[in-house]
Order: structure tokens, then C-alpha cells, then sequence
């Protein structure tokens, strides 16, 4: 053999060695910031993955704007290009709130295979409205309802929205909703008083162990409070088609003096009451009188000295 | 060495002369703007398009240019250039080595161009500053042209004239799935090329970070795989009979 073709051979032997084990290293390297990878090598578009997602969202959006309605001559259709797109480009977040979106009211199942997909995927981790709406296809569309998956994804979302955006706050009032309709399926119990205790227990949890739970993440108890607040005064107006029964009623009074006892709430409508009020003004019912003075009895509310009698913080 | 450079540099000056070139470049930039009409179809994704567009159009340009290796050798054996050239004091290496040189700087030459343009128009556009990770997509495209145009001088000596631009195509193509195998030492990155490690397309999107060590890693392993299918190349090239 020649001396040229032996330095060839080595060189090629030693590329490759050096070749392989860096393309190992890298490929592992890639598929760790890029997981989706392993998964886009066994479509051969020749690297033009993204681009041709690009394309194909394109057709989707033109393909939609011709039909009327998402119905079953065209879900299987609607189906296989959303399938499409998400084999090309799994990251695209828009595909899933304006594209599978469209096939939640006819086919709420597949709908939320791709939605749960959609919230494992690690680079959408931080969208909270594609786990939001999974939970609401869960809850809106799916028939029976499944309350106890969506609970999770509305606790996702409300985590990744991180809680504190005023925008956000519904993620934690279905999270709520929901949580009491299971708790009143279970314990067969009026749901408008489900939700009160779910939200009594939240606020009781955090004040006495002081626990992170949804409260903590929400940023603060004023919110459950002010969620509780209304749950109470629902349960306490009857409407055409929901009347409460007496035991509902009282265990929301129950709850009311405990929580607001020093809010001046009227038990009977959960309205608040002014100082050296007798009655409430809403409901008529005899409420317990505060900001007087203990010597004279005249309204003082706020006041450190009574300023008809001098008598010191001396309010009832 | 000096052989090698002269070759390298009458290759990518007979190139980067050409006035057509710089007219193709141009073209390709407009194509890129083209995207900025999408943005009702693509219903406000016309950012994410642009971007996308210039990846694709640059990868595209860098392959043209890797596949113009595979028409130019062998028309240079076929006229007599090579082999005039080849009884001069050079050796068979020294010239593939050249050719894979100077193509490799038309490449970087004119991809950088095509990004530069894109980068431009992106700016203009959206008023917005060109990402780190855009930046990182659109050098490695560039560096794609290291091991792209070892295959091409391979292929290139190694097949006719008709097959060679085919199978250089088809390799490139599907050598994006190489991933499949990667389970299989030796042959995976080593033999057979993995032009995916290279393609970040969608991170310049989703500003998925890449390290800089990652950059330099690909580049080496470019190298490797250059220096295999060149060291192939000769190795057949030097068993080829030339007029």
C-alpha cells in the first residue's frame, strides 16, 4: 500500500472517531434544549420544519376562513391539518388557541389530547392560556364534564399566569368553580354553598398554617375574602332559579360571622352596615350596632375621644 | 500550502466577480421582505414568517452554492482545466482541498450576505433589535457550508456529472433525519453526515438560548466531517485516470 493512501486512510479513521463522538455529544446537546427534535428527525422536509409549519398555518387559516362552521363533514378534515401542523412545529401557540379551539365544540375529546399535549410541552411551560382552556373544554364542552382533571388545569394556569395580573383572576374563580361543583357532586350539597366553604376552607388554611395553597399564589387572602364575600351574598339572594334552603342559609350565616365579624355585614343579605345602624338598610333585619359611644351612645365611629362626652376610646 | 489558497482563491474570485451574483443576493432579500405581506394570512405571524423565510432562503443559497462544486469539477476534468493544472507541481489533494476552500468562502461569503440583508430588513420592519439567538440560527447556517461542500467535492469526484448535483441534494436533504440513527456509533456523524446539528431554524423563533460552546462544537465537528469526506474524496481522486 502507498504511503499517500495510508495517511488517507488514518485521516479518515481519525475523522470519524473525532466526527462521531461529537455528533453524539451534540445531538444529545440539541435534543436537550430543543426536546422536540427527536421527534421532528422522523419527517424528512430537509430541516425546513419551521417554515413549513409556516406554510401549512397559512393553508389552515385560508382552508378555515372557506368553511362556515367546524361540523362533522369537515372535523376529520379540520382534524388532520391541525395534526399537521403540530408534527411540524409543536411550539406554535397561536395553533392552539385559534386552531384547536375550532374543533372544541365537535370534537371536545381530540380537542383536548392536543391541548394536554400542548401543556406538557416544555416551551410553551409559561403560557397559561393554552392550560386554561383545556380546562375549559373540560368543563364547557365535554360531555359529562370532567371537573376533576380540569381542576389541575385551571391550578396550571393560574400558577403559570403567575397570579397577580388582574386579567388573570377569572383562571382562579373557575379553578374555584370547579373545585365546589366536585365538592357538591361528592357531598351532594348546593353548589353555591360548595363554593362558600371551598373558599372558607382556602382562607382558613392560610390564616392558621399559613401555607402557599391558591391564596398564597394569588398573592394575598384579600382576594378568597373578596371572592367569599360574593359567594356568601349569592347563596343570600335568592334568584328566579335558585332558592336556598333554610340549613344553606344558615351555614352561610355561619361562615359570614365568621370571617366578616368585623366587617358589619347584615347576616340576613350580607350587606354592610353604617355605624349606629340598627337595621339594616337593605333588608330590614335588626343588625348589631357599632361605633357608638359606650357612655352616651352617640355615633363616634373612628373617633379616639367621644366628642360629646370626652369619654376615651370608648366605641362598641 | 500556497497552492491550496491560490486554487481556493481563483475558485471563489471566478465567483464573487460575477455581477449575477450580487443580482441573486438581491433577490433573495426581497423574497425575505416578501414575507411582511403574510401578515393577514398568517393572521399576525408575519414577524415569526420573515424570520423564518431568511433561514430557509439562506440555506437554500448555501446549498446552490455547495452544489456549484459538482457541476465545476467535473466540467474542469471534462475540459482539460484540472488536468493542466494537475501537471503543474500540485497534487490531487492540494486541488480538491482548493476547490472545497474557495467554495466554502463563496458560501460564507454570500450566506452572510443573504443575513445580513435579512437582519436589515427585520430591523427596518419591526423596529426591533435582531436577537442573540437569530443571530446564533443564521451562523450556523453558514457553518453548514463546511461540511456541505466536503460532500459535494465527494460526490463530485466520486459519480458522474449528471448524479453527483442529485445525490448531493438528496444526501443534504435527507441527512436532516440522520438523527434517527444516532444510536448507531461510528456511522452516525461519522460517516454519515448530520446537517441537523446545525439547524436552529425554530429557536431564532422561540429564542430558545444556544450556548456559544454549542456553536463551537458544531464547527469542529464540521471540520471533522470535512476533513473524512475530503481525505474520501482524494482517496478516490487519486485512483481516477485523468485526460
Amino acid at each position: 500500500m502507498k504511503k499517500g493512501t495510508i495517511i488517507h486512510v488514518v485521516v479518515m479513521v481519525v475523522a470519524v472517531i473525532a466526527g462521531t463522538m461529537l455528533a453524539i455529544k451534540l445531538n444529545n446537546d440539541q435534543r436537550a434544549l430543543i426536546p422536540e427534535k427527536a421527534e421532528l428527525a422522523a419527517i424528512p422536509v430537509g430541516g425546513f420544519h419551521k417554515f413549513a409549519a409556516d406554510v401549512e398555518w397559512m393553508l389552515f387559516v385560508n382552508y378555515m376562513g372557506s368553511l362556515s362552521t367546524v361540523d362533522e363533514s369537515n372535523v376529520e378534515d379540520v382534524i388532520g391539518r391541525l395534526e399537521r401542523l403540530i408534527a411540524l412545529d409543536p411550539n406554535l401557540d397561536k395553533l392552539y388557541k385559534d386552531g384547536v379551539s375550532s374543533i372544541a365544540i365537535q370534537d371536545p375529546e381530540k380537542s383536548i389530547e392536543l391541548l394536554k399535549k400542548a401543556c406538557n410541552n416544555s416551551q410553551l411551560q409559561n403560557n397559561s392560556e393554552i392550560p386554561f382552556y383545556t380546562g375549559f373544554v373540560m368543563v364547557q364542552h365535554l360531555k359529562p364534564a370532567n371537573y376533576k382533571e380540569a381542576v389541575d388545569y385551571f391550578k396550571m394556569a393560574a400558577e403559570r399566569s403567575g397570579g397577580l395580573q388582574e386579567m388573570k383572576r377569572h383562571y382562579w374563580g373557575y379553578y374555584y368553580r370547579t373545585r365546589a361543583k366536585l365538592l357538591a357532586q361528592a357531598e351532594n350539597m348546593d353548589e353555591r354553598l360548595a363554593l362558600a366553604e371551598i373558599l372558607y376552607n382556602e382562607l382558613q388554611s392560610e390564616r392558621f398554617t399559613g401555607s402557599a395553597g391558591a391564596a398564597g399564589m394569588d398573592g394575598s387572602s384579600i382576594d378568597i375574602k373578596d371572592r367569599l364575600f360574593r359567594a356568601l351574598k349569592d347563596i343570600k339572594t335568592p334568584s328566579e332559579d335558585y332558592t336556598p334552603t333554610k340549613q344553606v342559609l344558615d351555614r352561610a350565616s355561619e361562615i359570614s360571622q365568621k370571617v366578616f365579624a368585623d366587617a358589619h355585614l347584615c347576616l340576613n343579605c350580607i350587606q354592610p352596615y353604617g355605624p349606629g345602624e340598627s337595621f339594616c338598610t337593605a333588608c330590614g333585619t335588626a343588625v348589631q350596632v357599632w361605633g357608638q359611644c359606650n357612655k352616651c351612645h352617640k355615633t363616634i365611629a373612628g373617633a379616639k375621644y367621644c366628642p360629646y362626652c370626652g369619654t376615651a376610646a370608648a366605641t362598641k | 500550502m500556497n497552492e491550496i489558497f491560490a486554487i481556493a482563491g481563483s475558485t471563489w474570485r471566478n465567483v464573487l466577480r460575477l455581477k449575477v451574483v450580487y443580482f441573486l443576493v438581491f433577490c433573495v432579500w426581497v423574497l425575505v421582505a416578501c414575507a411582511l405581506n403574510y401578515d393577514v394570512l398568517s393572521l399576525g405571524l408575519e414577524k415569526e414568517l420573515l424570520i423564518d423565510a431568511s433561514l430557509m432562503l439562506n440555506t437554500i443559497t448555501a446549498v446552490l452554492i455547495v452544489l456549484s462544486l459538482t457541476f465545476e469539477i467535473p466540467k474542469e476534468l471534462k475540459d482539460g482545466v484540472a488536468s493542466s493544472m494537475l501537471s503543474k507541481p500540485l497534487g490531487r489533494t492540494h486541488y480538491l482541498i482548493g476547490k472545497m476552500l474557495g467554495n466554502m468562502v463563496i458560501g460564507f461569503v454570500l450566506c452572510a450576505l443573504v443575513a445580513a440583508g435579512s437582519f436589515l430588513i427585520f430591523r427596518v420592519s419591526f423596529n426591533d433589535t435582531v436577537g442573540q439567538t437569530m443571530l446564533q440560527s443564521q451562523v450556523l447556517v453558514i457553518l453548514s457550508v463546511i461540511p456541505m461542500s466536503a460532500l459535494a467535492v465527494l460526490f463530485a469526484v466520486a459519480l458522474p456529472e449528471i448524479v453527483a448535483p442529485i445525490v448531493t441534494v438528496l444526501v443534504i436533504w435527507f441527512s436532516h433525519s440522520m438523527g434517527l440513527l444516532s444510536n448507531l456509533p461510528v456511522i452516525y456523524g461519522g460517516i454519515l453526515p448530520d446537517l441537523e446539528l446545525f439547524n436552529f431554524k425554530a429557536s431564532a423563533v422561540y429564542q430558545t438560548v444556544i450556548p456559544w460552546s454549542y456553536v463551537v462544537l458544531v464547527t469542529l465537528w464540521g471540520i471533522c466531517y470535512a476533513v473524512f469526506a475530503a481525505s474520501l474524496a482524494s482517496l478516490i481522486f487519486s485512483r481516477k485516470d485523468i485526460r
